[in-house]
C-alpha cells in the first residue's frame, strides 16, 4: 500500500530533531532506519503529517565502552551491533540477539533506538535490554534524561518517549564478575520476529552458587517482560542443570501471555518454559 | 531409474522458457499492456451471506477517470459460470453466498480511481444466517444456499456386505481425519488483458487451463458465438488446478465490451485469497477390517466436503475421492459414501491431486494403524492386500493391465530409508517408554508394539532426547484423466511451417509444468531434428486445436498420443515432397536436423520445403481420452501409482517437525522430460509438505483470517529436505501403448501419510489430522527431567555480508 502524504524534514542535530518535534506538536514522527516507521504508514497504521530524518546526524552513531557499561549509539544496526568486537567481548549475549533480528535487510537498515523507540512486543532487543537492565538515554525538550528499560516500554508500541523525544542511546550494563548469557528464539517463519525469545544471564560465586540471575522474555503477548520468579529460583542455588530445569518452568508466573494463528497462548506458554530453558542452559558456567 | 542429471544423459535438457523466466524476460499474460488500456476491479462482498437490497452506482459512475461501472443488469447473456454446474453468479443479483462474491465491477483511467470508484458504489445489505461448516449444511433447520438445497453432490459406491464382512474381522480400526483448506499460492495472482476488436471481436489474454472451457463459458455470459471469442491462455505463472475455473475472466471481458476499449485485471493477494478457489477440506471417517492373516476385508467410508458457496468441479473432485478412497489395494467388501455441501466458506474446487491427496492421506492411516494393530510390518502388511497386475479398478472397472503398484511397493522395501525405519524403535528404550505414556493416555487407541525389524544401521545419534527420528511410508494410486462419463477429448495439430519449421499446436497451456521442455524431447524422438527446427504453439484458440483441458495428469500422455497418430502421417507428406524434390525415392528418405535425409547426407532442408508451398502438410487429429469400458461414474481407465518414503525428526519441546529426506518411486510409464519429470514430483513433495506441516486457509465466520502469505505461511527453501530422491519405473505392461502417463499430481499425494507414519514412529503419537498441529506433539519439559542429556546448540542465524 500507499502511504498518506506527510512532509520530510532532515534534522542535523539532536537538538533541531527536538525543536523540530516540537514546532510539529505531536503531529510528527522520527524516521531513523524506517523498519519499524515505513510498515507502518504503508499500512496506513499511522499517518504523521511530518517525518523527521535523523539519519545523518553522526553523534547518534556508534558504540563506546563507558566504564562499566556499553553505550549504543540509537543510530547504529543492527549488523553494527551483531559485528562489533566490543559487544562481542563484553556482551556476547547482545551479539547474539542482534544478529537474529528480523531478516539481513532490516539487520542491515534497522537501527538500535528505533527498536527499543518502537516498543514492538515481539522484537528481540527488549528481551536483553531487560535482562541487562538497559538504561535508555533520551533527549527532550527539557534536555537529557535516563530512563530505564522497564519504565520506558509501557505496552505494546507504547513507550515513555514523549511527542519531542529523541532516543540518543541505550547503555547496556556489562555484568560484574564470572557470568554467561545467551539469547535463544523461536523465530516466525514469516517475519522472523520472535514468537518466544528469552535473554539470560547467570553470574555466580566463586562456589559455583547463582549470586546473579536475570531472565527477559520477549515476543510471548503484549510487552517484554523480566520474569523475576525465574530468577529468584536460581539465585542461591547451585548453577546446575537441575536448578535451571526447575527454574524454567516458572517462565510463564509473570508476564500477559496472548495467542495469534501461528502460536496459541498456550504454546507460547509452553515455548516460554522451553526457551527459557535453553538460554539459561547455555548461561551455565 | 533414479532421476537425476546423470541417469538422464543428454535428455536433462533446459526448458526452452528457462532462461526467459529466470531473467525475469518473459512476458506474462498478466505482464501485457495495449495502448489505450484502462484498469479493470471488482467490488466483492464483506459478508460471507447476505442480501442484497439495492446497489447504487451513480456515484462510481461520475468519479473522473470512470470509464465504466457494471452490475448484473450489464451482463447481456448467462449471469452465471461453473464448468460442471453453472450456479456461480458473475455479478450477483439478489444475494452474496461467500466474502469473494462478486457484486459490481469497475474500469477506470488509473488503479487508483478504479479503487476510488470501488468505493463510491453503495451495495445495501441485509446480513443472513452464516453456514460456516458442512455440518452445519447438513442440519435440518439450515437456510437453502442453493435451490436444490444444501449439497451439491452425493457419491455411493457398494460391493459386498461390509457389515457382514465386519462381523468377521479380527481387527478392525475406526478413525476420523481431516484435512486443510489448502490454497495454491501460485506467485502469479488472476489476472489477465482484454481487447475489445473494431469487428466486434474480443480478444483474451488470461490465464487458464483450458482454454476453449473459457471461450464456452465467455460466450454464454457475453451471448457472442465462441468464434468472436479469442482465448490466449499461455504461458501462465502457476496454476496448480487453481486457474481452471474462470476467474476475472468475465469481468474484464464484460467492462471491455462495455467501454470500447483494453482493459486490465489484476488480483493482489488478497483478492485472490477472498475470490480464488482452495482445495476441498474433508473429513473422511474410515472403518477397516482385516482377518487374522492381516488381509483386508471390509472397507467403509464417509467423506464430507466443504465444496463452499459454488459447485465449480465440487462433484468430480468428491467422484475422484471416491474412487481413491478403496486405494490399490483388493478389499472385497467396500461401502464409501461422500457428499459435497454448499457453505458460505469461499469456493472450494480443482487442485493437484484432485481429491485424492485428501483420501489417500486417511487411507494411508488406516493401513499404519490396521499393520501396527496386527503386529505387522507397515510396508509387508501393504504387500499382502496389494492389487495385481489384472485386478479390476478401485470402483470395480475395468481398467489398463499395470504392475505399477508392484514396482513401486518394491522400490521403496528396497529404499535405504525404509531400511532406517527398523533400526529405530526397538534399540531405544527412550521412545519405547514414551511410546507407553501417550498410549496410556489415550491419543492412541491401538496397541504399540515394537516393530518386527532387526536390528538395522544404527540410530542415528541424537544431541537431545527430545529430539526423536522416524520414518514413515505411503502408497499412492492416481487415475489419468477425467474419469468415465465426463468428456474428455484430446488432440493437436502438426505441420510444416511457411518458415519451414515443424510447427506443432495444441489447445494446453504452460503454466510451469514443463510442457515446452516435453513437447520439444517428443517432437526430438519423433523426427530426429533439431531443437531449432520445432515451432511450439500452444493456448490459443485462433491458432491451436481444442485438445482438452491441461489437468488431471493428462497433457504429456495427450499430446504424446497425439504425435504418434500424427507422425507417420506428417514423415510420409513432407519425405514425399522433398522426393519429388530430389528424385530419391520415399523410401530412402527421413527427416532429420535440419531437413530431410538420404543416408548420411541431408538432401532437402525444411526451408526449401516450405518455401515451395506447405499446402498438404497440415495434419490434425482428435481423439478421446482413454475411457474404462464400464459405465461406472468417474471410474479412470489409465492409473500411475508412487511410493514415499520419509523421515523426520520431531523436537517434542516445540512440537517442530523436521523432513530430512524423502524418496518417491513413481510408476508412470516412460520419462520423456528427466529434468520436468524430477520438477513435478519435487515441486508436489514441497505442496504436499505444506499440506501436511503448515498450510491452512483458516476461517473464522466464513471469513478469511488468513489474508496474505504472512499468516498463510507455505514451504519455503528452508522447509525443503536436503535429500529428495525420485525413482522413475518406466516399466509398463506388455501391449500398452499408452505411452508416458503425467506425473504433474502423483508426487503430491502420498508424502502426507508418509510423515504422518514417521511421527507416530518417533513419537507414539497418531496423526488423523492436517497439518499436524505443533500443539499436539510438544510435550512438558518436566518429561525429560530424568534424562542425563547434552545441551541443545545455538542456531547459526549467518553472518551479516550477504
Amino acid at each position: 500500500m500507499i502511504p498518506a502524504s506527510f512532509a520530510y524534514e532532515r534534522a542535523q542535530s539532536v537538538r533541531e530533531a527536538v525543536e523540530l518535534l516540537e514546532s510539529h506538536q505531536g503531529e510528527a514522527k522520527v524516521l531513523s532506519g524506517g523498519h519499524s516507521l515505513i510498515p507502518l504508514l504503508k499500512l496506513r497504521l499511522t499517518s504523521p503529517t511530518v517525518l523527521v530524518d535523523i539519519g545523518g546526524i553522526a553523534e547518534l552513531k556508534g558504540i563506546s565502552a563507558e566504564g562499566d557499561r556499553l553505550v549504543v549509539g540509537a543510530l547504529t544496526t543492527h549488523a553494527e551491533v551483531a559485528a562489533s568486537p566490543e559487544v562481542r567481548r563484553h556482551l556476547p549475549l547482545l551479539a547474539e540477539a542482534a544478529r537474529q533480528v528480523g531478516d539481513l535487510q532490516v539487520r542491515n537498515r534497522g537501527t538500535v533506538g528505533g527498536n527499543i523507540a518502537h516498543a514492538d512486543p515481539a522484537s528481540d532487543l527488549p528481551a536483553v535490554a531487560l535482562a541487562l537492565d538497559a538504561v535508555i538515554t533520551v533527549e527532550g525538550p527539557a534536555g537529557r534524561s535516563e530512563v530505564p528499560v522497564e519504565d520506558f516500554i509501557l505496552g505494546p508500541l507504547l513507550t515513555a518517549l514523549g511527542g519531542s523525544d529523541v532516543v540518543v542511546s541505550v547503555a547496556f550494563p556489562i555484568p560484574k564478575g564470572k557470568w554467561k548469557g545467551a539469547y535463544e528464539k523461536y523465530p516466525h517463519p514469516a517475519s522472523g520476529y520472535a514468537v518466544a525469545g528469552v535473554a539470560a544471564v547467570i553470574g555466580v560465586d566463586d562456589g559455583g552458587t547463582i549470586r546473579d540471575a536475570r531472565v527477559g522474555i520477549t515476543g510471548v503477548g503484549d510487552m517484554p517482560y523480566r520474569a523475576r520468579d525465574v530468577e529468584a529460583a536460581l539465585v542461591g542455588n547451585p548453577a546446575t542443570e537441575e536448578v535451571v530445569r526447575r527454574a524454567a518452568e516458572r517462565a510463564d508466573a509473570e508476564g500477559s501471555f496472548s495467542g495469534d494463528l501461528f502460536a496459541s497462548e498456550d504454546y507460547r506458554r509452553h515455548l516460554s518454559k522451553v526457551y527459557t530453558r535453553r538460554a539459561l542452559m547455555r548461561s551455565l558456567p | 531409474m533414479k532421476l537425476d542429471r546423470e541417469s538422464a544423459g543428454a535428455r536433462w535438457i533446459v526448458r526452452p522458457d528457462g532462461c526467459d523466466k529466470v531473467t525475469g524476460k518473459l512476458n506474462f499474460l498478466t505482464d501485457l499492456s495495449f495502448p489505450g488500456m484502462v484498469y479493470g476491479t471488482i467490488l466483492r462482498s464483506p459478508y460471507p451471506h447476505a442480501r442484497i437490497k439495492a446497489i447504487r452506482t451513480d456515484a462510481a459512475a461520475r468519479l473522473p477517470g470512470v470509464v465504466a461501472v457494471i452490475t448484473h443488469r450489464d451482463v447481456p447473456g448467462v449471469n452465471r459460470f461453473g464448468i460442471m454446474y453453472p450456479d456461480q453468479p458473475v455479478l450477483c443479483e439478489d444475494r452474496v453466498r461467500f466474502v469473494g462474491d462478486a457484486v459490481a465491477a469497475v474500469a477506470a483511467e488509473s488503479e487508483e480511481a478504479a479503487g476510488e470508484a470501488l468505493r463510491l458504489i453503495e451495495v445495501e445489505y441485509e446480513e443472513l444466517p452464516v453456514i460456516d461448516s458442512p455440518e452445519a449444511a447438513l442440519a435440518p433447520e439450515a437456510p437453502r444456499l442453493h435451490p436444490g438445497g444444501n449439497v451439491l453432490h452425493r457419491t455411493h459406491y457398494e460391493r459386498g456386505n461390509v457389515e457382514g464382512a465386519f462381523r468377521r474381522c479380527a481387527v478392525i480400526v475406526e478413525e476420523t481425519y481431516e484435512t486443510p483448506r489448502q490454497m495454491h499460492a501460485y506467485m502469479e495472482t488472476e489476472g489477465g488483458l482484454f481487447v475489445p476488436g473494431p469487428d466486434g471481436k474480443l480478444a483474451v489474454y488470461a490465464p487458464t487451463q483450458h482454454g476453449y472451457m473459457d471461450r464456452m463459458q465467455l460466450a454464454r455470459i457475453l451471448a457472442m458465438p465462441e468464434t468472436d471469442i479469442r482465448v490466449v491462455s499461455s504461458p501462465i505463472g502457476g496454476s496448480f488446478g487453481g486457474k481452471d475455473e474462470l476467474n476475472i475472466q468475465p469481468y474484464g471481458a464484460l467492462l471491455a465490451l462495455c467501454c470500447g476499449r483494453p482493459v486490465k485485471i489484476h488480483q493482489s493477494r488478497w483478492e485472490s485469497v477472498r475470490a480464488g478457489l482452495k482445495r476441498h477440506p474433508m473429513k473422511i471417517a474410515m472403518k477397516t477390517g482385516v482377518d487374522a492373516d492381516g488381509r483386508l476385508l471390509a472397507h467403509r467410508v464417509r467423506i464430507l466436503a466443504d465444496t463452499g458457496a459454488y459447485a465449480t468441479l465440487g462433484a468430480p473432485v468428491l467422484q475422484f475421492a471416491t474412487e481413491h478412497a478403496v486405494g490399490p489395494y483388493r478389499i472385497p467388501h467396500v461401502d464409501v459414501e461422500g457428499w459435497a455441501v454448499y457453505t458460505n466458506n469461499g469456493v472450494s474446487g480443482e487442485f493437484r491431486g484432485f481429491g485424492g491427496n485428501q483420501v489417500v492421506f486417511a487411507l494411508e492411516g488406516q493401513m499404519d494403524r490396521l499393520a501396527e494393530a496386527l503386529g505387522m510390518d507397515a510396508w509387508e502388511f501393504r504387500r499382502i492386500n496389494l492389487r495385481g497386475m489384472d485386478d479390476p479398478g478401485p470402483l470395480g472397472q475395468r481398467v489398463a493391465p499395470t504392475d505399477g503398484a508392484r514396482h513401486v511397493w518394491e522400490t521403496i522395501r528396497r529404499s535405504s530409508l525404509w531400511e532406517r525405519r527398523s533400526g529405530r524403535t526397538t534399540d531405544r528404550r527412550a521412545e519405547t517408554r514414551l511410546h507407553q505414556r501417550d498410549v496410556s493416555s489415550g491419543s492412541g487407541h491401538v496397541d504399540v508394539r515394537p516393530d518386527n525389524g532387526g536390528s538395522g544401521p544404527a540410530a542415528a545419534s541424537f544431541s537431545s532426547p527430545w529430539v526423536r527420528r522416524g520414518v514413515g511410508a505411503a502408497m499412492v494410486m492416481h487415475g489419468c484423466g477425467l474419469g468415465f462419463g465426463i468428456p474428455d477429448p484430446a488432440g493437436g495439430r502438426i505441420g510444416l511451417s511457411a518458415q519451414g519449421n515443424i510447427q506443432v499446436a495444441f489447445g494446453h497451456e504452460e503454466f510451469g509444468q514443463g510442457l515446452l521442455a516435453s513437447l520439444q524431447l517428443m517432437i526430438q524422438d519423433l523426427f530426429a531434428c533439431d531443437p531449432g527446427d520445432i515451432e511450439i504453439i500452444l493456448g490459443d484458440t485462433d491458432r491451436a486445436p481444442h485438445s482438452g483441458s491441461s489437468t488431471a495428469s493428462r497433457t504429456t500422455s495427450m499430446v504424446w498420443q497425439a504425435l504418434h497418430r500424427l507422425q507417420p502421417h506428417f514423415s510420409r507428406a513432407v519425405c514425399e515432397r522433398a522426393s519429388t524434390m530430389s528424385g530419391i525415392p520415399v523410401s530412402h528418405l527421413r527427416l532429420g536436423p535440419g531437413g530431410v535425409w538420404a543416408g548420411p547426407e541431408r538432401v532437402v532442408r525444411y526451408r526449401e520445403i516450405a518455401e515451395k508451398g506447405t499446402e498438404g502438410l497440415q495434419f490434425e487429429t482428435q481423439f478421446h481420452f482413454p475411457v474404462t469400458p464400464d459405465a461406472i461414474m468417474g471410474g479412470h481407465y489409465l492409473y500411475t501409482f508412487a511410493g514415499v518414503v520419509t523421515e523426520v525428526e520431531v523436537n517434542l519441546l516445540t512440537g517442530q517437525v523436521t523432513v530430512l529426506g524423502v524418496e518417491h518411486a513413481v510408476a508412470a510409464g516412460p520419462v520423456v522430460n528427466p529434468m520436468g519429470y524430477l520438477g513435478q514430483i519435487e515441486g508436489g513433495n514441497g505442496m504436499a509438505l505444506g499440506f501436511a506441516l503448515m498450510e491452512d486457509a483458516v476461517m473464522d465466520g466464513s471469513r478469511y483470517v488468513t489474508t496474505n502469505l504472512d499468516t498463510y505461511l507455505i514451504p519455503t527453501i528452508r522447509d525443503v529436505p536436503e535429500r529428495i530422491e525420485v525413482y522413475a519405473i518406466e516399466d509398463l505392461p506388455p501391449n500398452d501403448n499408452y505411452g508416458p502417463r503425467g506425473v504433474g499430481e502423483v508426487g503430491s499425494v502420498g508424502l502426507a501419510p508418509a510423515i504422518a507414519a514417521a511421527v507416530r514412529q518417533a513419537t507414539g503419537t497418531w496423526i488423523n489430522r492436517l497439518p499436524i498441529s505443533r500443539e499436539q506433539l510438544m510435550r512438558p519439559i518436566s518429561t525429560f527431567l530424568h534424562e542425563n542429556a547434552p545441551m541443545v546448540s545455538v542456531p547459526d542465524v549467518g553472518k551479516e555480508e550477504g
